[in-house]
């Protein structure tokens, strides 16, 4: 009888875990504004990816040298990847256990202030005498600014130079045909070279590889902020990708491939172009020395003629509802913000400032840098889906129907009207 | 036993009555006032095909993940135990067998990503000895994507089979063997008459355990694939996850995790009655 008892309680207890597993953990993020108990001394924690992508010692010089500038005030530093960071704050906010100062971007910034999480930085702007128009860009949610860019990264066209030439493409192609008869020549199965990649994966969605290409020539998803699939830019895009995939120019594996691998095929030299981040280019610096190549922008359908669009993601800034310490933890923001230090961090990751005073150092002397910087400015800066509810949600939703296309499971028509229908359930 | 009690109840009781309760709630965490709605989050996942499609690969996965680790467990521990290999050689097969247990979730999966990579090992390999003629695409096709991530857990999961059944075997006593030969009993005999009857057992207990944590398994299946492409690796786990922190629906999420919960309960229950049974 002892047994069962016993073995009953361990099965249980298995069972318990599973179920435990479902519900709300703050994770990392200790409560926010835990400040010490004695005196004025004030602990601020700073929840971000950025320490990870960054090099070492990068965040943590920053921060030793705020607390120079406010002593009193130390500041914690807690550190994950993206991803993680972005799960453990979903359950921190969920149980109002978010750090005072939390590294966030338009994909959960809506998500954030809806759950009643992050604090209305307009009010601390103004307590402060901040002044909002040194900012690039503003971005509010029902006319309050919610989350502070720091940084803003662009996503141009990565270009080899010498599986261009040796597949005998002289000029970097300005137009979708362009791309296309580019895309022929470089594609070789045999030789396990490929045009370019489309990781359109459903675990973490996070590059522009598909919708840079719409983006470019002026489409958009939305119209007003409510879905605006059916139309005939949104056809003749989805008809793009689809003779892509189906010519056989694009990487093997897509379904399932993330943006790592993607940047290590073109590292390689396994594909001759790709599209992503501006940050990507010192990566590829350090681990293929040897490669050659060059920036570009994104082509565009035939007959475009108006201002090409850039896709482009940022690193922003919030601060917790829930902080003690929300004047503080302002003062931390505002630091990040300071035109020297914003050049330096934006220097570091290969970012553009934002703030509008703000020069990263890495324009100066390189060619390559000094291209990127300049589609930056001659491009529109495209951020749809930041700052919509359930952004992730909403690529993760674009990517399965993307699947559903190209594996053959779906027509044009069908995949517009199954975007148009889940989206508009989302944004109504 | 009063600090066993407290222990339990904060960290085991308590979130597991929370995700009860959530469960019949309209939005929890999302909205400030949540409403009872009784059984209409059920109701909801039944009707998603994709969560039925979910319960599909999930019982697939596990059922063929607790096989395969059952049949390749009690193989490489018979293996040890044979004495037909010799000393040194056993502890390095024991250290190699058990490797894939050593490595995290994400470890094996990286590992695992690169070789079956479209521009992997595995696929240069297939390819230069002409078994296939195109790149397979492991991990991308909907018709082996399942089979892919099975295999990976089959390989990440047998060892904690094979180091249990490892202890049993040598718990058996040489006299059974030693009498089953006397009596003229061959190598299937023995194995059929002493081994499996003394490790029945064991064998009950780790497969049911096994059947419980594949059921939950997310990190090998999130890592790999995150249950696509077109739904083809979707497990409850992954489902359960999406709804939460993807769409921020978690009384949905709560909902497929109870779920989950009561089908592990049964699975124990199984297991009880047929512990009553036998003695």
């Amino acid at each position: 009888m002892q047994r069962r008892l016993a073995m009953m309680a361990v099965f249980g207890g298995a069972a318990m875990l599973a179920l435990a597993g479902c519900a709300s953990d703050a994770g990392g993020d200790s409560p926010a504004g835990d400040a010490s108990a004695s005196g004025d001394a004030v602990n601020l924690q700073f929840s971000q990816w950025w320490e990870v992508e960054l090099d070492e010692g990068v965040m943590r010089d920053l921060m030793d040298r705020f607390e120079e500038a406010n002593p009193g005030v130390t500041v914690e530093l807690i550190s994950n990847p993206y991803s993680a960071t972005v799960d453990l704050q979903t359950a921190a906010a969920a149980t109002g256990t978010l750090a005072d100062v939390v590294a966030i971007n338009g994909a959960s910034v809506y998500d954030l202030k809806t759950q009643g999480a992050i604090t209305n930085l307009s009010t601390l702007m103004d307590d402060a005498g901040f002044d909002p128009g040194q900012l690039v860009s503003n971005d509010q949610i029902d006319g309050a600014t919610y989350m502070v860019r720091a940084l803003n990264f662009a996503y141009p066209m990565y270009y080899n130079n010498d599986l261009l030439s040796e597949a005998g493409v002289a000029e970097l192609p300005e137009t979708r045909d362009e791309f296309t008869a580019a895309a022929d020549a470089v594609t070789d199965p045999d030789g396990n070279v490929y045009a370019w990649s489309l990781p359109i994966n459903v675990q973490s969605p996070a590059g522009f590889d598909s919708q840079s290409w719409l983006w470019a020539s002026g489409g958009r998803f939305l119209e007003d902020r409510k879905p605006n699939f059916e139309t005939q830019e949104i056809a003749d895009w989805l008809e793009f990708l689809k003779a892509q995939y189906d010519a056989g120019y694009v990487t093997p594996g897509a379904f399932t491939q993330q943006e790592q691998q993607k940047v290590e095929e073109f590292t390689a030299g396994r594909t001759g172009m790709m599209n992503g981040s501006l940050a990507h280019i010192g990566g590829i610096r350090d681990a293929n020395p040897d490669l050659d190549f060059t920036i570009g922008y994104v082509p565009v359908e035939d007959g475009f003629t108006g201002t090409r669009g850039l896709a482009g993601a940022s690193w922003g800034m919030g601060i917790a509802e829930n902080s003690e310490h929300k004047a503080e933890a302002w003062k931390l923001v505002e630091f990040i913000m300071g035109t020297d230090v914003n050049s330096e961090l934006a220097t570091e990751a290969t970012g553009f400032p934002g703030n509008s005073e703000s020069v990263p150092g890495y324009v100066d002397g390189d060619p390559l840098y000094e291209l990127a910087f300049e589609v930056y400015q001659e491009s529109e800066f495209v951020t749809e889906l930041e700052g919509l509810p359930n952004a992730l949600d909403l690529n993760r939703n674009l990517n399965e129907n993307l699947v559903r296309l190209l594996e053959g499971e779906a027509t044009i028509e069908e995949t517009q009207a199954s975007l148009q229908e889940y989206w508009t359930g989302v944004l109504g | 036993m009063a600090p066993t009690l407290v222990v339990m109840a904060v960290m085991m009781a308590t979130p597991v009555v929370m995700v009860f309760v959530y469960s019949v709630l309209s939005n929890v965490v999302m909205e400030a006032n949540s409403e009872f709605v009784g059984p209409a989050n059920f109701g909801t996942l039944i009707a998603d095909p994709v969560f039925r499609k979910a319960i599909g690969n999930t019982l697939i996965f596990t059922t063929v993940s607790v096989t395969l680790h059952l049949l390749l467990g009690l193989g490489f521990a018979m293996m040890l135990n044979s004495g037909l290999v010799p000393r040194l050689a056993t502890a390095v097969f024991r250290v190699i067998f058990i490797l894939p247990w050593v490595f995290t979730a994400s470890i094996v999966v990286i590992v695992w990503q690169l070789l079956l990579n479209p521009s992997g090992v595995v696929n240069y390999l297939l390819t230069t000895l002409n078994v296939v003629d195109q790149r397979v695409e492991w991990f991308s096709n909907p018709d082996l994507a399942l089979l892919t991530v099975i295999f990976i857990n089959v390989w990440a999961g047998y060892p904690f089979l094979m180091i249990s059944l490892l202890a049993g075997l040598q718990g058996i006593p040489a006299d059974l063997y030693e009498a089953a030969q006397v009596d003229g009993a061959g190598p299937w005999s023995r194995f059929f008459n002493v081994t499996l009857p003394q490790l029945k057992p064991i064998i009950v207990a780790m497969l049911m355990l096994d059947f419980i944590w594949n059921m939950q398994q997310f990190p090998i299946v999130w890592l790999a694939t995150g249950g696509g492409p077109l739904n083809a690796t979707e497990t409850i786990a992954t489902y359960t996850y999406k709804l939460a922190f993807s769409r921020h629906e978690f009384s949905m999420a709560a909902a497929s995790g109870v779920i989950l919960f009561i089908v592990s309960m049964a699975v124990a229950l199984v297991y009880v009655r047929h512990q009553k049974a036998r003695d």
